[in-house]
C-alpha cells in the first residue's frame, strides 16, 4: 500500500556528483568549474561529463569565458532545474517518511 | 566524489552538507570590508583627532572637516586592493548586500557634503550622522547574511550616535554657563569625547565582529 504513494526518484539528479553540483548551484547565483571541483572532490574529467549532462537536460547552464587571460566556465541553475530538484526533495521525503 | 548512486538518506544528508559547505565559504571572507572600514576609520579619526588637540583654537575647520572624506577614499581604495580578484560564486545574497552599501555611499554623498558647506555648528553632526547610516547598513546586512554578531555590532553605532546626541546636549547647556574664556575647554572636552566615543562605536560595528567572523569562518574544521 505504501508503495504506491512512493514517487520516482529523478535519475538524473539520484547521481552523488550531480545532486552535489545542483545542491551547490542552488546555493549560490553562479558558481565557476575550479569551485565546483574543490566543492565536490570530483576529478576535471569526471565533473565536466555531469556538468554536461545537466546542461543538455537544462538543469544548468554553462558559460564559457575569460577572466583576463585565464578561461573560466561559470555554471548556473535554471527554473527547470530548480524545479526538477524540488520535486526531487519531494519525492525523497516519501521514501524517508515511509 | 563519484557518479554512484545512493540511498534516499544518503542524497538528504549530501544535499544538506553541500549547501553548508557552500554558505560557509560564501562567508569566509565576509569579514574583510569590515576590518577593512574599521581601523580605516579608526585611523583617520585618531589623525583627526591629533590634529584637533594640536591646532590653534582660532584655525579654521574646514581642513579637519574635509579630511573626513579620507575615510571612503582610504576604505575605497583598500577595499579595491583588497578585493577577492576571481571569486568562484556569486549569490544573490552577495548582489543584495552590495546593493545596501551601494545605496548607503550614494546617501551619504549629498549628506555629509551638505554639513560640510554649512560648516560651523553643523560640522558637529558629522559623527553622529556617519554613525546611524552605517549602523543601520551593518544591522540590515547581518539580519540578511543570519550573522546575529553582525546585526548586533550595527546596534553599537546606533547607541553611540544616542550618545554622541546627549554628549552635544551636555555641551550646549554647559557652554552657556561658563565664562567665556573658559569655553574653549568645554569645546575641546565635547569635542574629544565626540570622536572617542565615535571610534569605539566602529570598533564594536565593524572591528569586533570582523575580527569574530575571520576566526569563526576560517577554523581548519569548517572546511
Amino acid at each position: 500500500m505504501n508503495n504506491k504513494m512512493l514517487r520516482p526518484l529523478n535519475p538524473l539528479l539520484h547521481s552523488e556528483l550531480r545532486l552535489a553540483v545542483i545542491s551547490i548551484l542552488l546555493s549560490v547565483e553562479q558558481a565557476d568549474f575550479v569551485y565546483l571541483k574543490q566543492q565536490t572532490g570530483a576529478t576535471a574529467g569526471n565533473l565536466s561529463v555531469q556538468l554536461d549532462k545537466l546542461q543538455q537536460a537544462g538543469y544548468i547552464t554553462i558559460e564559457k569565458g575569460f577572466n583576463g587571460k585565464k578561461p573560466r566556465t561559470l555554471c548556473r541553475i535554471t527554473d527547470k532545474g530548480l524545479l526538477a530538484f524540488e520535486e526531487y526533495v519531494e519525492a525523497l521525503k516519501s521514501y524517508i517518511l515511509k | 566524489m563519484e557518479n554512484r548512486k545512493m540511498t534516499e538518506v544518503e542524497s538528504l544528508e549530501l544535499i544538506t552538507s553541500m549547501i553548508r559547505s557552500a554558505r560557509c565559504k560564501l562567508a569566509r571572507n565576509s569579514y574583510r570590508p569590515f576590518l577593512i572600514w574599521g581601523y580605516t576609520t579608526l585611523a583617520i579619526t585618531f589623525i583627526e583627532l591629533v590634529l584637533h588637540l594640536t591646532a590653534e583654537p582660532s584655525s579654521p575647520t574646514a581642513f579637519r572637516l574635509w579630511l573626513w572624506w579620507a575615510i571612503p577614499l582610504f576604505g575605497g581604495i583598500l577595499s579595491y586592493l583588497f578585493r577577492d580578484r576571481e571569486p568562484q560564486t556569486k549569490s544573490p545574497l552577495d548582489v543584495n548586500i552590495g546593493m545596501v552599501w551601494t545605496i548607503l555611499t550614494f546617501t551619504m554623498v549629498p549628506i555629509l557634503t551638505m554639513i560640510i558647506i554649512i560648516s560651523g555648528s553643523a560640522g558637529y553632526m558629522i559623527l553622529p550622522m556617519i554613525l546611524v547610516l552605517m549602523g543601520s547598513a551593518t544591522i540590515i546586512t547581518g539580519s540578511m547574511a543570519h550573522l546575529k554578531v553582525v546585526s548586533r555590532g550595527g546596534f553599537a553605532s546606533i547607541i553611540g550616535a544616542v550618545l554622541i546626541c546627549l554628549l552635544a546636549y551636555w555641551f550646549k547647556q554647559r557652554v552657556g554657563a561658563v565664562p567665556f574664556e573658559e569655553r574653549g575647554i568645554v569645546v575641546e572636552r565635547f569635542i574629544t569625547g565626540q570622536m572617542t566615543i565615535f571610534a569605539l562605536s566602529f570598533v564594536g560595528t565593524m572591528i569586533l565582529p570582523g575580527h569574530y567572523m575571520k576566526r569563526m569562518f576560517n577554523r581548519p574544521d569548517e572546511q
